[in-house]
């Protein structure tokens, strides 16, 4: 890790104490380590003093590095041990997330039989997907594709983990490079997935009911809570501080006490309809389950993210979609959890998206969500809204607008990535 | 400063002895030196201690163009007067065969006198000196050291992307492993 120390030191008045005469002796003590090692560079007769690139203190390099562009981090990453630690830390993410140098890109991983394949778009018109596959020894190992076929996609800064039923890895997409990353606790398929406050929270897909938190300083898991319902298939989204665990179906009989114990305004003896179209909500920061919510109409969810301080969630009920947004900033007071329906997206009507077709749910950045079609094919979509063309089978892309209400067509997702996770990353 | 005739001058002294004169309102160009300036504890001659000459006049040669900037901004019609794109064409001027070094140096010493402009000419300078070159390139250039064992660039290999779909550079990098 980069000392903090050395990264805060924007104003440089220590600089100064260091080379000249000082009336504030105590302003060396705190910032030691940098002063120090612009003194040892400093030679006793003061005549050859030569700076070189490794000479530079941390917070120089790391403002030279924060302004590089992302596709020359994976060059910078592998010069030598120091810029490959400034490009994995988190010291470099605020620093070009301050500078504006950041932005939302949509990621999509899948794991085939011949390696990792990521691919992923700015949401940038006209652009095409950036394809990158890893064939390396690491991500294969105890990953094979069966492992990570249902796996769940969460980002944290500029990383994606992949987290596959029994193996996790990171994707981190300066460097681009993934590394094996410790599994969950449980074993989990079709889980809730999502990163509040620089943490990743898992529930459901399991017959455990516990809720697990990962640590990426510690790379560690550790269980922080029990959910009230078990459920298997459900879709995790983070807004404002809160976890969301949506939809899915019931798991065994022995969540039903628990749920009546947990909740008196919810539906206590729940069918597995009502798992589908419910919601409950994990405030992590108070460590507390708040009231569930039920999706209005009771449509099936069959994709959800969070953007902006809102879930959106995309209902499938017998002949058509409805998409929803729910207020998540608590800010909004009275207004917290209520829903507004938006325009569906457009895909021809009398869709049946379960089992058939599967659409990931991404919010990039604070004003898009992206309904990425990951499983199925549209071929028939197609001719029957009228459409001639070929080769759209599968990875439809769809981009919401939050500000306007519209939507527009994203290039296609190649191909080659089948049965993909989505997830968007600020790199 | 009341005696507009007589400008003040204020000596430097870099790291190889060398001493500059130069008016006080280039000296405080600098915010370091024009913090010591105002808080009256300078000595006569400053020094300027991990600043090699060379170094110190091109710093001095930004600041003196600062002045020239700054002190005709007032006045209207001013054939100094620089617009945004000038400025940019200005400093990649100033910075025109800057070996990386030079820069490095001049990184220091802009961190060190504390001059925001010149030490962001410095960082947009090096950034444009890293990109778009392999990482053997970069190296070469800054004289980095290589302290990856070999055992972690196999690691490193193994781990990293094989790319695709993509600029002509990631296909050339990919290809000459």
């Amino acid at each position: 890790m980069v000392s903090t120390e050395a990264c805060n030191s924007r104003s440089f008045s220590w600089l100064v104490k260091s080379c000249l005469p000082n009336p504030h002796p105590d302003a060396r003590r705190k910032s030691g380590f940098v002063s120090r090692a612009v003194a040892e560079k400093v030679p006793p007769d003061n005549q050859r003093y030569c700076a070189s690139i490794s000479s530079l203190p941390d917070d120089l390099l790391l403002e030279c590095l924060s302004r590089v562009s992302p596709s020359s981090l994976p060059s910078v990453a592998l010069v030598c041990r120091r810029w490959s630690r400034f490009v994995a830390s988190t010291e470099l993410y605020s620093l070009r997330r301050a500078n504006g140098h950041l932005r939302p890109t949509l990621y999509a991983v899948a794991v085939s039989d011949f390696g990792v394949l990521s691919a992923s778009h700015g949401l940038e018109p006209g652009r095409p997907w950036k394809t990158v596959l890893f064939t390396g020894a690491a991500p294969a190992e105890g990953l094979e594709a069966s492992s990570l076929a249902h796996a769940r996609l969460v980002a944290l800064d500029s990383s994606v983990y992949v987290l596959g039923r029994n193996a996790s890895m990171r994707y981190h997409t300066w460097s681009e490079t993934v590394s094996p990353r410790a599994p969950m606790i449980h074993h989990r398929k079709k889980f809730a997935a999502a990163a509040v406050a620089g943490r990743l929270y898992v529930a459901g897909g399991c017959r455990a009911a516990a809720v697990e938190e990962y640590d990426p300083a510690s790379d560690t898991w550790h269980v922080v809570s029990e959910a009230p319902r078990k459920r298997y298939g459900c879709i995790g989204a983070a807004a404002d501080g809160v976890f969301y665990v949506i939809g899915g179906l019931r798991i065994g009989d022995g969540c039903r006490t628990a749920a009546a114990a947990s909740s008196s305004t919810f539906p206590p003896r729940g069918e597995a309809h009502v798992y589908a179209s419910s919601m409950d909500l994990y405030d992590v920061g108070a460590g507390a389950w708040m009231r569930g919510r039920q999706v209005p109409n009771g449509g099936c969810v069959v994709a959800a993210c969070g953007a902006g301080g809102h879930v959106y969630v995309l209902a499938s009920h017998a002949v058509e979609l409805s998409f929803w947004r729910c207020e998540g900033r608590r800010s909004a007071g009275a207004a917290f959890g209520e829903w507004g329906r938006l325009r569906p997206p457009p895909v021809p009507a009398q869709v049946r998206l379960d089992g058939t077709v599967r659409f990931c749910c991404v919010g990039v950045g604070e004003s898009a969500v992206a309904l990425v079609q990951v499983v199925g094919s549209i071929d028939d979509l197609l001719r029957r809204s009228g459409r001639s063309e070929r080769g759209h089978r599968d990875g439809l892309v769809l981009v919401y607008d939050c500000r306007s209400g519209e939507w527009n067509r994203g290039p296609d997702l190649p191909e080659v990535l089948s049965r993909a996770g989505c997830v968007s990353a600020e790199c | 400063m009341s005696e507009s005739t007589e400008k003040k001058m204020v000596r430097l002294r870099s790291s190889d002895g060398e001493v500059f004169e130069v008016e006080e309102s280039v000296a405080k160009v600098a915010k370091t030196l024009q913090d010591m300036l105002e808080e009256d504890c300078a000595d006569a001659v400053i020094p300027i201690t991990c600043v090699r000459a060379p170094i110190l006049t091109k710093v001095i040669d930004y600041c003196k163009d600062q002045v020239m900037i700054s002190s005709s901004s007032s006045t209207t019609n001013n054939p100094n007067e620089r617009t945004e794109q000038e400025r940019k064409a200005w400093g990649q001027k100033f910075m025109e065969g800057v070996d990386s070094s030079t820069l490095c140096e001049l990184l220091v010493a802009s961190n060190f006198l504390n001059i925001e402009g010149l030490l962001n000419l410095g960082v947009d300078k090096m950034v444009s000196m890293i990109q778009g070159k392999y990482p053997q390139e970069i190296r070469d250039m800054f004289n980095v050291v290589n302290d990856f064992t070999p055992e972690e660039e196999e690691e490193i290999r193994n781990q990293n992307a094989w790319a695709f779909e993509r600029d002509p550079y990631y296909k050339k990098r990919s290809s000459s492993k």
